[in-house]
């Protein structure tokens, strides 16, 4: 059984995190930049008459597939990690996954991850 | 027949293979590859089976097999396609394409590409009249078996075709295709990872010589394009290396990934360097070794390239051009800018800069003869040249003109007299950065951050990046930010922290350049901190007012804060798209924005306040003494915020750094010191939502009078707040009254105490009441623009007991977090400052609930 963890970070623990991951021994993962907002708002910045709209922040969105067994310390990791305590922290969601296939070998399962 | 034919494929591809491992040249191994093709299909074509089938035995209707292309040319890397036309002379009868197909099979099943037409004589030369691009392929036509006097009349046809209009017009073409494909594959020479058919200076490149030499000139070969004029001896043998070179790389290639290949990624330099038995030598990796040979070739290639059109064009407009002269020794012909003799340049050593300002006001070339002068010339740059004014002058003025092309500019540098003149850029030149972040070599980006900044001037991204054109009108020191823009990296070549090492290097060049000192120390802060806005923007919390204060005080001023934006932005998008994007752009924005702010407002970040947080640590440090460890001490410090060091004299954050030890295991540590008639409480304990309130209200409840205070908080959430108040109403039992605050404070933090009872209870005693002065009316001021961290609430009263706690207590429960706060009273009208943020730690932007909290403080005014 085995699951997918994303995590939407602030950029700036993006280093932190993916350390705390590497020390857990979670091998690979996946980084893309990303946008978006929840309830941390964004603002408009005016300057010499041109205007700034920032609706969408730009955050880190981190993804790790790891076996059920270590969900619980990769998502408790992530959160201490990423937490700074004030608004726009992110989140973490736990997905299922059906099949994992490596595709230079073929390998499936637990082999892929 | 046919396992015969597949098994002589396989066996001849091997042998080809092991040619190549031996370490035969790559013409030669290309060359060879063709011709075991060329056996193949002569012995097929001409099983006399197939033979009776095509041409049904007619000589006249016999057809040409003819090699296009790579094939064509004899040159056929391992993985390479196969193109071939069979021509007929007449009209094709029906199984000809049927026979055709199976006579390829076996080069399918052994895994050749194969591309072919069949035609008739007027149906191909009606295509070659239309489509150009067929026409090019035809060019390299080769008959391999068959009819030859039908090869013949093709070549015959074609050549006619050429010397009337479509030659004009295929020449037009084919340039246009270039310019195309150069677009296309990298706008500098030196692509990290260079396409070897497509790049620049690549094989492409080669052939399209051989192309113009075969269309126009019936010059096939380089021996017989330099024949012509069209390349000099130098040129010939410099491009057969090349080719040399790039063939049997891109042999390699074939077979190291097993497939058509040919562009250089990063893996397959490394592993090529490793074939090569490439050495490292001292820091320099085998890799970087062998590919600065890689871009040597590319870059001869390109140059030798460059200088054939212009012969070409010379060539082809024959007659005399019009001359115009710019100044005595220097004239144009056309659109190249040409230098009288070398006596011009050795009488007056000036004009090797000057040539380059003249090229660039009237956007012109330089010729190629003028380039080969400049280099000849080179020694003439001697000291008196590096410190002449008017040579700096001039260099100057090249470096600033917005209409300085990049290519100009890449001439000074190739021709080297940019090094010369700049002998620090030496370290630096063709040193390839070893990683994927930074698309082209130093000495190349240098050019194309400073060709950026000047399109950011010339306004190309106005519409992206508004804000970019916006600043540019406000920068005070434009030859600093273009200097700083050519010279950012040049730090590179020297070891470990580049941007200092480079900001080293700029006082002595500043100096020979006759620089002023404010512009010598502009570029060279903008070279120190050039990575400054990037790695804080990507790296460090920007919600972090301290860090942001920080930041602002390294920058001291927005001037140097715009043309860092700039230059960061300009270094960006020369370091090759992969380092910039919109993502990154906006975070940097937000750290412009933020710093802009702090910097523009003037308290927080100026010379001075650096100035005076230096001393006041030190003086702090000082004070302290042997009374702690330097470390505690340090440690002490670490969390204090600016504002605090900047309003609290250094023996007052002495006093209150001993109790900030004393907390440890205390939920509130606090002093009292009498001064002058006035009390100073010195509080220390862990903020919380409402502690402001709690304090206060307990000093209500002893009626003692705050006539000051000011409230911060630590980085690790320890609150230092100190208080002004009067001394307590009954003198004899002083002591007994702050013993009873004490305790009460202690339970009031822990939440053990009942304010609001205690306070309902207590009535206001006559001594306090104020007397019948002039009622002013309370107003409440809330600032959101003056902090980008909090929003600032300004409220105005008349002072009286218990005020302070209301008005906390009213924000208290408008769920507001106080950060930072002033309490002053002046006679009997009080002025508080404070600085608030949601629970969350967000500024209020709802307008609606700023109108809410105004309400709720007015209402808690009129108690």
């Amino acid at each position: 059984m085995v699951n997918k963890i994303e995590a939407i970070i602030k950029p700036f623990k993006l280093d932190e995190v993916k350390d705390a991951l590497n020390d857990l021994g979670v091998k690979g993962m996946t980084i893309s930049e990303v946008k978006g907002f929840g309830r941390q708002k964004g603002h408009t910045e005016i300057y010499r008459g041109a205007e700034y709209v920032i609706d969408f922040l730009p955050k880190i969105k981190i993804e790790v597939v790891v076996e059920k067994e270590m969900v619980g310390k990769v998502v408790e990791v992530i959160q201490k990690t990423a937490r700074t305590g004030k608004i726009g922290d992110g989140k973490i969601f736990v997905l299922p996954v059906e099949e994992i296939i490596r595709i230079r070998t073929g390998e499936r399962g637990k082999e892929a991850i | 027949m046919e396992p015969l034919h597949k098994k002589y494929l396989t066996e001849q591809r091997l042998k080809l293979q092991e040619r190549q491992a031996r370490g035969e040249t790559g013409l030669a191994v290309a060359g060879w590859h063709a011709s075991f093709i060329d056996v193949f299909i002569i012995s097929v074509f001409n099983s006399l089976e197939i033979r009776g089938q095509l041409s049904q035995g007619r000589e006249e209707t016999e057809c040409v097999v003819l090699g296009l292309g790579g094939y064509g040319r004899k040159e056929l890397s391992p993985f390479s396609d196969i193109d071939l036309l069979f021509l007929f002379p007449g009209p094709i009868e029906s199984p000809a394409e049927e026979i055709i197909r199976k006579i390829l099979y076996p080069f399918w099943d052994v895994g050749y590409e194969v591309g072919y037409t069949v035609q008739s004589l007027d149906e191909c030369l009606e295509m070659a009249g239309s489509d150009l691009s067929f026409l090019t392929a035809l060019l390299d036509l080769r008959r391999i078996t068959g009819n030859p006097p039908l090869a013949q009349t093709l070549k015959t046809h074609i050549k006619a075709l050429l010397k009337q209009d479509l030659g004009r017009k295929w020449q037009e073409w084919v340039i246009a295709e270039r310019e195309k494909r150069h677009l296309r594959y990298g706008d500098s020479a030196f692509f990290l990872e260079p396409h070897l058919k497509e790049g620049l200076g690549g094989l492409r490149d080669l052939h399209l010589l051989l192309w113009i030499g075969k269309a126009l000139f019936d010059a096939p070969d380089f021996f017989s394009l330099e024949k012509i004029g069209l390349l000099t001896w130098d040129d010939r043998r410099i491009l057969a290396a090349a080719q040399n070179f790039l063939l049997r790389l891109r042999h390699q290639l074939h077979y190291q990934t097993g497939r058509k290949n040919d562009r250089l990624s990063f893996e397959t330099q490394e592993t090529l360097a490793e074939w090569r038995g490439v050495a490292g030598q001292g820091n320099t990796l085998p890799v970087e070794i062998f590919m600065r040979e890689v871009y040597q070739h590319l870059q001869n290639v390109h140059t030798i390239h460059q200088n054939f059109f212009e012969r070409l064009a010379e060539l082809q407009t024959g007659g005399v051009r019009p001359r115009r002269v710019l100044e005595p020794g220097l004239y144009l012909e056309g659109d190249r800018l040409y230098v009288e003799s070398a006596r011009v340049l050795i009488d007056r050593p000036t004009m090797l800069m000057k040539l380059f300002r003249w090229a660039a006001e009237e956007n012109v070339f330089l010729s190629q003869e003028t380039i080969r002068l400049i280099k000849q010339c080179l020694f003439l740059v001697d000291e008196s040249f590096q410190r002449s004014p008017e040579v700096s002058q001039i260099f100057l003025d090249l470096v600033s003109d917005l209409k300085t092309s990049r290519s100009l500019l890449e001439v000074l540098l190739q021709t080297g007299l940019l090094t010369r003149y700049i002998p620090e850029l030496e370290s630096i030149r063709c040193h390839t950065q070893f990683d994927t972040y930074h698309v082209y070599t130093v000495d190349i980006h240098l050019l194309l951050t400073l060709t950026e900044m000047k399109k950011i001037g010339a306004g190309v991204y106005l519409k992206e990046e508004p804000l970019l054109y916006g600043l540019w009108g406000e920068i005070p020191d434009f030859p600093a930010l273009f200097l700083a823009a050519l010279l950012h990296d040049i730090g590179k070549g020297v070891g470990k922290n580049h941007a200092r090492q480079g900001a080293l290097l700029i006082p002595q060049i500043a100096e020979r350049l006759h620089l002023s000192a404010a512009t010598s120390e502009t570029i060279r802060f903008l070279v120190e901190h050039h990575l400054l806005l990037a790695d804080t923007a990507l790296r460090r919390d920007l919600n972090d007012e301290e860090l942001i204060i920080r930041c602002a005080q390294i920058i001291q001023d927005p001037g140097r804060l715009k043309m860092l934006y700039l230059l960061t932005y300009a270094d960006s998008l020369a370091t090759g798209f992969r380092a910039w994007n919109n993502w990154k752009s906006m975070l940097i924005r937000e750290l412009f924005f933020k710093l802009l702010r702090v910097l523009e407002q003037g308290e927080m970040a100026t010379g001075q306040a650096r100035e005076t947080l230096k001393s006041a640590r030190l003086e702090i440090l000082r004070l302290i003494g042997s009374e702690m460890t330097a470390q505690e001490a340090r440690a002490l410090l670490e969390g204090l915020p600016a504002t605090y060091l900047l309003s609290v004299p250094p023996e007052k954050v002495v006093h209150h750094l001993k109790l900030l030890r004393q907390l440890e295991g205390s939920p509130l540590a606090w002093s009292v010191k009498k001064q002058d008639g006035i009390v100073e409480l010195f509080i220390c304990c862990s903020d919380r939502p409402g502690l402001f309130s709690r304090l206060t209200g307990v000093l209500s409840i002893n009626n003692i009078n705050i006539l000051g205070a000011q409230i911060f908080t630590r980085t690790d959430k320890i609150a230092l707040d100190i208080f002004q108040v009067q001394p307590p109403l009954d003198p004899l039992f002083e002591e007994e009254t702050w013993e009873k605050v004490h305790d009460q404070l202690l339970k009031a933090v822990q939440g053990k105490l009942a304010l609001d009872y205690r306070l309902a209870q207590k009535k206001p005693s006559p001594l306090l009441a104020s007397g019948p002065g002039i009622h002013s009316e309370s107003h409440v001021v809330v600032d959101n623009q003056g902090s980008d961290f909090f929003t600032i609430l300004e409220i105005f009263s008349q002072d009286r007991l218990g005020l302070l706690y209301n008005i906390s207590k009213a924000l208290f429960e408008a769920e507001l977090n106080i950060h930072f706060a002033k309490i002053s009273t002046k006679v009997d009208q009080v002025v508080d400052v404070f600085y608030v943020t949601d629970l969350d730690g967000q500024k209020i932007r709802d307008e609606e609930q700023i109108e809410e909290i105004k309400k709720a403080i007015l209402f808690a005014l009129e108690q």
